[in-house]
């Protein structure tokens, strides 16, 4: 198995390159899935703190 | 055809095991850049009206839409802002619970973006506590009672409802070595070397979408106070370098702001990290060097988790809740995973002694979680406390 069949898709998409007046241009697509999928993660966890805290 | 930030198995091995390297602090970095521009356009999506803060919002975001058109990468710096995390995630918030979210704060975080490269514009954008805030870089006075105050740079200066700011090449964050300007206060930046490995992180006393963890932001240090994080950041990057060298590079590459928190009581010490905001941390004033150096240990664990979970899931949604062994109450298994990082994946023989030795993420933190039965220990080492906000 080389490298690359071990590269696993992930959820963001990769707008690194496209300016934000092109995203609508995207339309219905892989970012609004993404989005929609980022979103139903909020709703369900909120956005969680890691807080750590000694007495010293 | 659109795609997606790819995570190599290598990469994944690398964050599982600790054992961080620059290339996937980058991908984890990379991939926030994206996350943020896609959480923008979810906003834009929602800035529609007449209304000053939707009005301000299509005003910052066309202008970042020129400056992109100018220099493709204009966006990086901007999106690679945790501050900007943390106003999206609010207004992501706002928008779920129906409640007014501040789309007007983005005219500040476009601003930002704009005097940083001495681009021209001009702006209303939003007077929060007598001030503009230009989230990354600083503040600037405004004169008056006014809700909103006009930002105009012209490439050269930068004026605030009119009033001259200063040359756009001097509004930057302050290092303690800038020439004292009236009407620019520079977001204080601290600037750590040891053993040739450099750290400059930023000192994050203003920002209200920074200001959300589980103590309240320190705000108006004195002198005194900024020469003292100065001082104890250096000392302990001093620890770090000098006796954990791999784990302050990555840190170096990863975090970008350190937000001091009010503690409770004397005697608290409390560091906080959330995935809203990749690249800052939170604590209170650490009591010695090696706390501070065990504490961005720590805590860059969670940062680092924070942004896997964002390009993979590592548990399903829901599910049964589970006893940590740092926590008296049941818990969601994602829960329960986040408040475990640090210990598998930081050196489990503490900073201040030992041989730098990565835990594996088979080790004890996650056999501690148990599905069944109590608590297994009451006192943990490193208790994590994991809560939503």
């Amino acid at each position: 198995m080389n490298s690359q069949q071990r590269d696993q898709q992930t959820q963001i998409p990769d707008l690194r390159n496209i300016p934000v007046d092109r995203l609508a241009e995207l339309g219905s697509s892989a970012l609004a899935y993404s989005i929609a999928l980022y979103r139903e993660r909020l709703r369900e966890n909120g956005i969680p703190l890691s807080s750590f805290q000694a007495r010293i | 055809m659109l795609t997606t930030h790819l995570l190599p198995e290598a990469a994944f091995r690398a964050l599982a095991e600790g054992a961080d390297r620059p290339d996937t602090i980058r991908l984890l970095r990379d991939a926030q850049l994206s996350k943020h521009q896609m959480l923008l356009y979810a906003i834009a999506d929602a800035a529609s009206g007449a209304d000053p803060g939707p009005t301000a919002f299509r005003a910052g975001y066309d202008l970042l839409a020129r400056m992109q058109a100018a220099d493709p990468a204009a966006g990086h710096w901007l999106f690679g802002l945790p501050h900007l995390g943390g106003w999206a995630h609010d207004c992501l918030i706002h928008l779920e619970q129906g409640t007014a979210a501040d789309f007007g704060h983005f005219a500040c975080l476009a601003a930002a973006a704009a005097v940083r490269t001495g681009t021209a514009f001009e702006l209303d954008v939003p007077v929060r506590g007598g001030r503009v805030r230009l989230p990354g870089l600083g503040s600037v006075p405004a004169d008056g009672q006014a809700a909103w105050i006009r930002l105009r740079c012209d490439g050269h200066v930068l004026t605030a409802g009119g009033h001259l700011v200063g040359d756009w090449r001097l509004l930057v964050p302050d290092d303690g070595s800038a020439t004292a300007m009236p009407r620019w206060s520079g977001t204080p930046l601290i600037r750590v070397a040891a053993g040739g490995l450099a750290w400059n992180v930023l000192l994050e006393t203003g920002d209200p979408y920074l200001d959300r963890y589980t103590l309240p932001m320190s705000t108006g240090l004195s002198a005194d106070e900024l020469r003292g994080w100065r001082d104890r950041t250096q000392s302990a990057w001093a620890v770090l370098v000098g006796h954990h060298r791999w784990a302050a590079r990555p840190i170096a590459d990863g975090i970008s702001a350190m937000v001091p928190l009010t503690p409770g009581s004397d005697t608290d010490m409390v560091s906080v990290t959330t995935p809203a905001a990749f690249g800052a941390f939170a604590t209170s004033w650490p009591p010695d060097p090696v706390t501070m150096a065990e504490t961005l240990v720590h805590e860059f664990q969670h940062v680092k988790l924070g942004g896997l979970i964002d390009l993979v899931p590592l548990t399903r949604p829901g599910g049964e809740k589970v006893y940590a062994a740092w926590r008296q109450v049941r818990d969601r298994q994602a829960a329960c995973f986040r408040g475990s990082t640090p210990t598998w994946a930081s050196p489990d023989s503490g900073v201040s002694s030992g041989t730098p030795r990565p835990a594996r993420m088979t080790s004890c933190a996650l056999r501690s979680i148990s599905p069944a039965g109590g608590p297994r220990s009451s006192r943990p080492p490193r208790p994590c406390c994991e809560r939503a906000a």
